[in-house]
């Protein structure tokens, strides 16, 4: 084994674990919702903007939508 | 025989170009219907070019072939949307993409990252070549294409905004 | 029924056709499909119409013949993503309404029932794209464990594209990580030396992420003089295309290929 091989492993290793993540992730959510009727919250995500802008008291910062990039250009 | 070889160089050649087109169609959400007719289309364009680009045969230049198999692409666009009723662009779109230069435009980025490499003038000339060469192929090619695929809608016009009718 | 010269029709109008324009630029209709449809429908309802047509609002302004009364309605272009299945649909009742004489509020009832068409099923649309891109490879000249590398790293990628997309995160940073995976998975052909053509699995590998769509409807709108639009088309694509791009050069870097 060398160097790039190596690497090359690592990046497959680092898909397939995402992928298997996705898919417990996606069976525990479901499972869930079953029993108690709550969306499961991601193990990992990124702060959204209303996160950040959100002050004790605010409903809805207006401008700032809570799902907005969902643009799916292809 | 040569002419059998040839022949079966070009089935293949539309086949392959045809199921290419069904899976890029299948990205932008075209309704089913649509897919024999892109498959078609996609199929006759792209042996187009083939013929005209392989010197025993048509012996054209790249950008000239492509362009003349778009317009064909494009008028048969035109002319099949009415029938499966849906507009122009629907039909046309995945069948040109199979002709979309990939390797050129591939070419084009790996010589630009060897030039920056490479500091020798001989040696970067070279790669400064070979990313022009590329880049202007590719560019002329994609430019060529879409023209000579839109040009039929635009001269066909009253047929390719009626096909939804 | 009320007259179309009528204040309240006038406002109703303006706002159908105004989404109307919006769901159609956000799915993909040219500039000038825009105007042909919306000018259609509005003559079918007996109105005057003027459209103005950037690249995220669409504004529409709508009269009576008399001038008596003038309406404005501006929405903001749909992020639906590329549809054809939409653009065809949009494309019918246009001249549904024109042909049969509908009425608004059947209209707006036809136009409510195709906001909720379904899109391609994602392990269909997974599947075909992964074949048609071990398709080009061979189109390209490349061989059969070319072919199977290709389809094994677009099936990766495209998956991975489908999964951060519904996930909600940022169309550019989906495209790089999706050509940063597909390449690295099809260099694997170069590393282990499988087949004869591996540079050409390569190149291929993430040739499914170009954004072919807005670059043909950028020349269309180009052809028809609308250079705004089709600037911001031409942009938008070119930007994917970079980051895709990027994403190749990181994989291929990462790996140490050896042009480099």
């Amino acid at each position: 084994m060398n160097y790039p091989m190596i690497t090359w492993c690592v990046i497959a290793a680092v898909l397939l674990c995402a992928f298997i993540f996705r898919t417990v992730e996606y069976y525990t959510a479901r499972h869930r919702s079953y029993s108690c009727g709550h969306k499961a919250k991601h193990l990992l995500r990124f702060g959204r903007e209303t996160d950040m802008f959100y002050v004790p008291g605010d409903d809805k910062i207006p401008g700032i939508a809570d799902n907005e990039d969902e643009s799916a250009d292809q | 025989m040569m002419w059998n070889d040839i022949f079966i160089n070009i089935f293949e050649d539309g086949f392959f170009a045809a199921i290419a087109a069904i899976g890029f169609s299948s990205i932008s959400n075209t309704p089913r219907r649509a897919y024999s007719t892109c498959a078609l289309i996609a199929a006759v364009g792209h042996a187009i070019r083939y013929v005209l680009t392989r010197p025993e045969l048509g012996g054209l230049h790249i950008i000239p072939a492509s362009t003349v198999a778009a317009f064909a692409i494009g008028i048969f666009a035109v002319l099949f949307a009415s029938r499966i009723k849906c507009p122009a662009e629907v039909c046309f779109f995945p069948a040109l993409l199979p002709m979309i230069p990939g390797m050129y435009a591939y070419r084009t980025i790996e010589a630009l990252l060897l030039c920056l490499y490479h500091t020798r003038e001989e040696v970067f000339s070279h790669y400064f070549y070979l990313f022009a060469f590329n880049g202007l192929t590719c560019t002329f090619i994609i430019l060529g294409m879409v023209i000579g695929a839109t040009t039929p809608v635009f001269l066909l016009k009253k047929l390719s905004f009626t096909a939804t009718r | 029924m009320s007259m179309p010269g009528d204040s309240t029709v006038l406002r109703q109008t303006a706002a159908f056709l105004a989404e109307y324009a919006s769901l159609l630029l956000g799915c993909g209709g040219t500039c000038i499909r825009i105007e042909k449809n919306t000018k259609r429908m509005a003559e079918a309802f007996g109105v005057n119409l003027d459209i103005f047509i950037m690249p995220d609002h669409v504004t529409v302004s709508v009269w009576n013949t008399a001038q008596a009364h003038a309406e404005i309605a501006q929405r903001r272009t749909a992020h639906c993503g590329i549809s054809f299945d939409l653009n065809t649909r949009l494309s019918q009742l246009s001249w549904k309404i024109a042909d049969n004489r509908l009425g608004l509020p059947a209209a707006v009832e036809r136009f409510e029932g195709i906001k909720t068409t379904k899109p391609t099923g994602k392990w269909e649309v997974l599947i075909l794209t992964s074949f048609a891109n071990a398709a080009f490879c061979r189109l390209f000249g490349g061989d059969w464990f070319a072919m199977l590398i290709v389809f094994v790293s677009t099936l990766t990628g495209y998956r991975l594209k489908q999964i951060m997309l519904e996930d909600g995160r940022d169309v550019r940073l989906t495209f790089l990580c999706a050509s940063f995976f597909s390449a690295s998975i099809s260099a694997g052909g170069h590393i282990f030396h499988i087949g004869s053509t591996p540079e050409l699995a390569l190149g291929t590998s993430v040739l499914y992420l170009i954004p072919g769509v807005p670059y043909i409807n950028a020349v269309s709108d180009m052809i028809y003089r609308h250079y705004l639009c089709a600037f911001s088309r031409f942009f938008d694509a070119a930007v994917l295309t970079a980051c895709l791009s990027a994403g190749l050069c990181a994989g291929m870097l990462m790996l140490g290929l050896k042009w480099f």
